[in-house]
């Protein structure tokens, strides 16, 4: 433990998943240029964002209050973060399911362990692509995908009664970004304990690591509700699993009465981009020692593992 | 240590041992796999750890390369494999058969790697010995053929400065072009007489000629622990006729098999004039001795373990 972790061959560990993963690299950049392209084509091919104000209603506050404008603007650009997330808690799911599992079916392992790495460098090493390097990668992406949406968006809007949706915040995108970083912090703490089941299953599991991660649950889940009637652990498993919706849905709708309900609800939701709900709860911080735990038992399995 | 050099015989030279096991024990499930093992492995020596198949080597090999579990005592330059491994494996290398390399790994990609991870690397050197076989740079190591993946991973260890070279059935599946130059590279580019040599292989003809050491392997016990060299004055292979046949077995032959009408038996510890009374007699080799040691005449073997009991 002389070493310091994230040295030199720590690094190295870091490269070598991302050599054996592509689609940790290629899926998020895929969704981000999709993205990037939709904006393009539906910005070219309809005319553009389709603002609809019902007739009997004023302009929204919208379109004229400066604070709303700012706050729409982070919405617009934070949003589109959302479906970037999703791909990534795909393929990092099976990444961390594939991570310790692989290697011992294809007997590679052998070659892994004849190195001096130690095995909680190695485990750490895709604790790390999972929860550090795949949420900087997604934030980074969503970076250039807010930015060139941005651009759409502002074209399209210049000269119609939104021109002003089209006025670029530099400060409140400096804020955003850094929030959107906080975000995936919050993200990788929060999804430590799923990370720590996932490694834990993949170091264990002789075959078919997806049926072990979810099958004791869906089993266990059942026999409760049998027994007690209750659903206690779905509830706690979906509540880890969606919980973190939390930090990061919201909606945009005008169906609240009144002029103002666009606005309000930007303004809510522009709340919940900037704000961190989780990270004063006991759940986030309990789920954290828990994921540390089952990381700690995915090494101890690691380190007695071979290729039978 | 100089308090009374007069009254000591000259020491041996003073040598860490590379490798020291005292009754190594390992059960998988009820079946004992290593059945309190002793030996020692001493630096600059070719070792062959040889058995049958389920004999018990391969568990072996994992204990000293800290993949598995075990009890009993264990100590690999001078460390405990079980909490160690990561220290050790800096000077200690490992070849298991060609299938242990990654198939999407490419040829680039593992001297990187190595180079990254392990402070003994010498990329310049495996580049070189890479250079002169066919292996490309660029290809994934699951477009090589088996004998070009045994290429590339003799060259990223031959290139690692270590003490300890630990090889598994390294030919396994390899035609015979490959299998001989693996061991000539092995022994005329590598092997100097700092490092130490450990290998399994149930191909024994082929190693015959490189070992040091033998340590013979059955039923997870170690039936034969000797320097190569006093083979010669220990064991003894007498090739007789029926007809002489009980006479000298009387004197208590390890195994016996009958070939073309003649009569062969192998001996432990019998003298060789002895013997000749009753035909041709010559040194058996190793293959011989093998086969002799592995089947039930092993219970004959004068004291085999009690060598590394008295050590």
């Amino acid at each position: 433990m002389s070493r310091s972790l994230l040295d030199r061959p720590f690094m190295m560990l870091v490269r070598r998943e991302l050599w054996e993963h592509r689609s940790l690299v290629w899926a998020p950049l895929a969704m981000a240029l999709t993205i990037i392209v939709l904006s393009l084509v539906s910005g070219m091919m309809h005319g553009g964002i389709d603002i609809r104000i019902g007739d009997d209603q004023p302009l929204p506050s919208l379109f004229t209050d400066a604070g709303k404008q700012r706050g729409a603007f982070s919405v617009l650009i934070g949003g589109l973060m959302v479906p970037q997330v999703l791909v990534g808690f795909v393929v990092v799911f099976f990444y961390l399911l594939d991570s310790l599992f692989t290697e011992r079916r294809d007997r590679s392992i052998l070659f892994w362990k004849s190195l001096p790495v130690s095995d909680a460098k190695t485990v750490l090493s895709k604790l790390f692509v999972a929860l550090v390097a795949m949420p900087l990668w997604i934030w980074a992406l969503s970076l250039v995908v807010g930015l060139a949406v941005f651009a759409v968006v502002s074209a399209k809007v210049a000269g119609t009664p939104a021109a002003a949706l089209g006025t670029w915040h530099g400060g409140d995108w400096f804020a955003l970004q850094g929030a959107l970083l906080g975000k995936m912090a919050i993200a990788a703490l929060w999804y430590l304990p799923v990370a720590g089941w996932l490694l834990l299953v993949s170091a264990l599991a002789k075959r078919a690591p997806f049926v072990w991660a979810t099958l004791p649950f869906l089993v266990l889940g059942i026999a409760e509700r049998t027994a007690f009637g209750t659903s206690m652990l779905g509830a706690l498993v979906s509540r880890r699993l969606f919980g973190f919706g939390e930090e990061i849905s919201f909606s945009v709708t005008g169906s609240t009465t009144g002029a103002s309900g666009i606005g309000e609800s930007i303004t809510r939701s522009h709340a919940v981009v900037t704000e961190f709900p989780l990270l004063a709860s006991a759940e986030l911080w309990l789920g954290v020692l828990v994921g540390a735990a089952l990381v700690y038992a995915a090494i101890r399995v690691r380190r007695r593992s071979d290729d039978s | 240590m100089n308090a009374e050099p007069a009254m000591t015989p000259a020491p041996a030279p003073v040598t860490t041992p590379v490798i020291e096991a005292r009754g190594l024990r390992k059960a998988y499930g009820g079946v004992v796999a290593l059945d309190g093992v002793d030996f020692t492995v001493h630096p600059g020596r070719i070792v062959g750890l040889m058995g049958p198949n389920g004999a018990g080597k391969t568990t072996a090999l994992k204990a000293i390369l800290g993949l598995t579990d075990f009890e009993g005592e264990l100590r690999v330059l001078g460390r405990d494999p079980r909490v160690e491994r990561d220290r050790i494996m800096e000077e200690v290398c490992f070849i298991a058969d060609v299938a242990v390399l990654p198939k999407w790994l490419k040829v680039r990609q593992a001297l990187d790697y190595v180079q990254g991870v392990h402070p003994r690397f010498d990329r310049a050197r495996a580049e070189a010995v890479l250079a002169k076989s066919d292996v490309r740079m660029g290809a994934k190591v699951g477009e090589l053929s088996k004998g070009m993946v045994t290429q590339l991973h003799l060259a990223l260890v031959m290139a690692i400065d270590a003490r300890l070279l630990v090889l598994d059935e390294p030919t396994l599946g390899l035609d015979l072009l490959y299998r001989r130059s693996f061991y000539d590279a092995l022994l005329n580019d590598y092997f100097d007489h700092q490092r130490t040599l450990l290998v399994t292989t149930h191909q024994v003809e082929e190693v015959e000629h490189l070992l040091t050491d033998l340590l013979l392997i059955r039923r997870g016990k170690i039936v034969l622990d000797a320097a190569v060299d006093d083979l010669p004055g220990r064991f003894v292979q007498l090739i007789t006729t029926r007809e002489q046949a009980d006479a000298a077995r009387r004197l208590g032959p390890l195994q016996e098999r009958e070939v073309f009408g003649r009569i062969g038996m192998v001996f432990d510890g019998r003298n060789a004039d002895e013997l000749g009374a009753f035909g041709e007699v010559r040194t058996p080799s190793i293959p011989d001795l093998f086969v002799a040691v592995m089947q039930d005449g092993a219970t004959h073997l004068r004291a085999a373990s009690a060598k590394g009991a008295a050590a």
